[in-house]
């Protein structure tokens, strides 16, 4: 990936909302309810685009979804996916 | 949730029927896409006997007469531990509906009303894991995984009688 995760979220975000000031929004600001309200329809856009642009999982691999609280935590999820595999 | 959207929530009646259908359709296909059942005949009896079924809580949203989006949930008991519980069949908001965001969350509160007002202390509901739209409205309305669907895809040399 070679733009930065995060990056690569807010820009997404700020595409889906039509809203380029997302770009600086705080990590903590909630995608949906309270924050970016954004809908269900987006969301699933938003987690398509992310999966085939930067081959992250994340319908498969985060059952909860939970990954989707904050820009902050979907970014994370993006970052730890596109890391190296470290652990062997 | 608004009080005027709430308010354009109502029980379903048999003049919804069409927009009914097309709902049941689109669902069926977002479930199981090449395998769906999209018989608008099928549908329309299924849903024609929920309409008159008490144990069938059947609602659309309708601010302007047509129904925009629907939520239909069923009451039922585990045969084992006598259980009740209501079973979220179906959640959908038409594409042209004013007000989307936030009016799927509504109708399944609107379904979650009905279950908890008959004496239901869990409703539980299905989804493709692909579907992430609905796993987002799921997750907003507080529901949580429990089960998962294990599939095997068998070779046809697997299959008795290939």
């Amino acid at each position: 990936m070679s733009e930065s995760a995060e990056a690569a979220v807010r820009r997404l975000l700020a595409e889906a909302l039509d809203d380029p000031a997302v770009v600086h929004a705080p990590a903590d600001t909630p995608l949906l309810a309270g924050g970016l309200e954004l809908d269900s329809l987006a969301t699933a856009e938003l987690v398509v685009a992310l999966e085939s642009a930067y081959g992250v999982e994340i319908a498969l691999a985060d059952l909860e979804l939970a990954s989707l609280r904050t820009i902050g935590t979907l970014a994370e999820h993006v970052r730890r996916a596109d890391a190296p595999d470290t652990s062997r | 949730m608004s009080d005027r959207r709430a308010a354009a929530i109502r029980p379903a009646r048999l003049e919804d029927l069409d927009a009914l259908v097309a709902f049941e359709i689109a669902i069926a296909r977002a479930s199981f896409s090449e395998r769906a059942v999209v018989d608008r005949a099928l549908h329309a009896r299924r849903v024609a006997a929920a309409l008159e079924d008490p144990r069938e809580g059947t609602f659309v949203h309708a601010p302007a007469g047509e129904a925009h989006g629907w939520v239909w949930i069923s009451l039922r008991e585990n045969a084992l531990t006598g259980e009740r519980y209501g079973y979220l069949r179906s959640v959908a908001v038409a594409p042209e509906a004013a007000e989307r965001t936030g009016l799927a969350q509504a109708l399944v509160e609107r379904a979650t009303a009905f279950a908890t007002e008959r004496g239901m202390r869990e409703v539980v509901g299905k989804v493709h894991v692909e579907n992430v739209a609905m796993r987002v409205i799921f997750r907003e309305t507080g529901f949580a995984p429990q089960h998962l669907t294990m599939r095997r895809r068998l070779a046809a040399a697997e299959c008795a009688g290939a």
